[in-house]
């Protein structure tokens, strides 16, 4: 299981050319520009590696982008998908 | 040393990487196929289609089929096409569709619909946001398409293209869509053939679109997800593309260790010469290392292994093969001389169609950058 905060450290990695930024649970990734079209597919290539959940394309979007808290119920949702 | 060349071992086909089976029988259907003289693709397509090539279940049995259409002499650009729309559209096509889309793929496998992409502009083909052609949603749900797409291979041929445009203005990656459109609707302009020096037997075109009407069922994937269907297709391209050049690459191999097993000249034959036997080595060494990358990807693809995981690698055999394919031309073209440039020569070698592919499907010093980011290096495009 991966935790809101595993989330921030996974896209906080993904991200060489903004070292040190910090990126917390409802940072607006898109509206800050932190997540351009090379970050977003290296968050979600290494989302597959470390959790096994490969996230379709039709839900790679950008409701699902806005947060690290937004993609972690993306990806929690199909780590658990029974009603929580 | 004068007496008659002994005939050149074939290279063990049981001991090769890859689908030895499967590159004989499309070998020899190439063969049969480049022979009977036709150059026009647009009918040799249902020809090609029809030895099954788009029903190939696994990624090592596709690369194999098309290695042995160009090992059996098919003309490259023809190769090209079918591996082109093979890695680059159908194969992705397939996963992204839903159910109530896969009709809008009726067609393509028996050959009677040919598919092309486009995504490229005339402002440039790396820079995906860079992106100007627009698909704006009306009320009623429908999409209405406005652009121009260029340098789109099989466009003048093409019954339906995977047209990339944006849907919201600005560089958002989520600003692009994705969407399968047919083009033979109002609206639709296609250009003559581009005249063009490499692969020239798969014409190249211009397409534009004015105002035209799409069904909400031809948006692929997703509103916005334009930007990563768009790494599927590419990735799947980058991939296992190149097996295109497999053939051709084994075929000028065969050909040039022909040649200086039986060329004379200064009283010895050209493959007593250490410089032309080692670099005949080298060409040697270039299409092992090429097969054994695309069939090693290929393999790990049939195995499951995602391709979101195999991006960088993607990248690389793209660079690696392209540029060994280039090697391997002009040194073929170095050891054949004058014959490397008549057509009808055994020994044609065509370095325009071999430094082309340092260009298309992504240009070799940008994949280096897809690589490096990889690697957790700060380097943008």
């Amino acid at each position: 299981m991966i935790s809101v905060n595993d989330m921030c450290v996974l896209i906080a990695g993904r991200l060489p050319a903004q070292p040190g930024v910090l990126i917390e649970p409802d940072t607006p990734l898109l509206e800050a520009g932190l997540l351009d079209s090379l970050a977003v597919m290296a968050v979600v290539a290494a989302i597959t590696e470390e959790t096994g959940v490969e996230i379709p394309e039709s839900q790679i979007v950008a409701t699902h982008f806005r947060s690290p808290r937004h993609l972690w119920e993306l990806v929690a949702v199909r780590l658990d998908p029974a009603p929580r | 040393m004068t007496g008659p060349a002994m005939p050149a071992p074939a290279m063990a086909g049981a001991a090769m990487t890859g689908v030895p089976e499967v590159v004989e029988k499309f070998r020899a259907a190439g063969s049969e196929l480049a022979k009977d003289g036709e150059s026009d693709l647009a009918v040799a397509w249902p020809r090609i289609a029809r030895l099954g090539i788009f029903e190939l279940g696994r990624s090592s049995e596709a690369v194999a089929a098309i290695e042995g259409l160009g090992l059996g002499g098919l003309p490259a650009g023809w190769v090209y096409a079918v591996a082109s729309q093979l890695f680059g559209i159908l194969t992705p096509l397939r996963r992204l569709l839903g159910d109530h889309q896969r009709h809008l793929l009726d067609g393509v496998e028996s050959g009677e619909v040919l598919l092309c992409h486009a995504s490229t502009e005339e402002g440039g083909g790396s820079d995906p946001l860079g992106i100007t052609t627009r698909a704006d949603r009306r009320a009623d749900g429908r999409y209405l398409l406005n652009g121009r797409k260029s340098f789109i291979t099989a466009a003048p041929l093409a019954g339906q293209a995977l047209v990339f445009a944006r849907t919201v203005p600005g560089r958002s990656p989520f600003a692009l869509s994705a969407f399968l459109v047919p083009l033979a609707g109002a609206g639709v302009t296609r250009s003559a053939p581009l005249a063009k020096s490499a692969l020239r037997e798969v014409p190249m075109g211009v397409l534009d679109f004015t105002d035209v009407e799409l069904s909400p069922d031809r948006l692929v994937a997703a509103e916005g997800a334009g930007l990563s269907v768009l790494a599927t297709t590419t990735a799947w391209e980058r991939a296992l593309l190149l097996s295109y050049a497999l053939g051709t690459m084994r075929r000028l191999l065969d050909r040039t260790v022909d040649w200086a097993r039986t060329r004379e000249q200064f009283g010895r034959r050209l493959g007593a010469s250490q410089l032309a036997a080692a670099r005949i080595a080298d060409m040697a060494l270039r299409v092992h290392r090429s097969r054994e990358l695309v069939y090693g990807l290929a393999a790990r693809l049939d195995a499951g292994v995602p391709m979101r995981s195999l991006t960088a690698e993607a990248a690389m055999v793209k660079v690696s093969v392209t540029e060994d394919h280039a090697a391997l031309t002009q040194s073929a073209a170095g050891l054949a001389g004058v014959r490397a440039y008549l057509e009808d020569s055994e020994l044609f070698a065509d370095p325009a169609t071999a430094l082309a592919g340092l260009t298309y499907a992504g240009p070799n010093d940008l994949l280096r950058l897809t690589v490096a980011r990889e690697l957790g290096l700060p380097v943008g495009n």
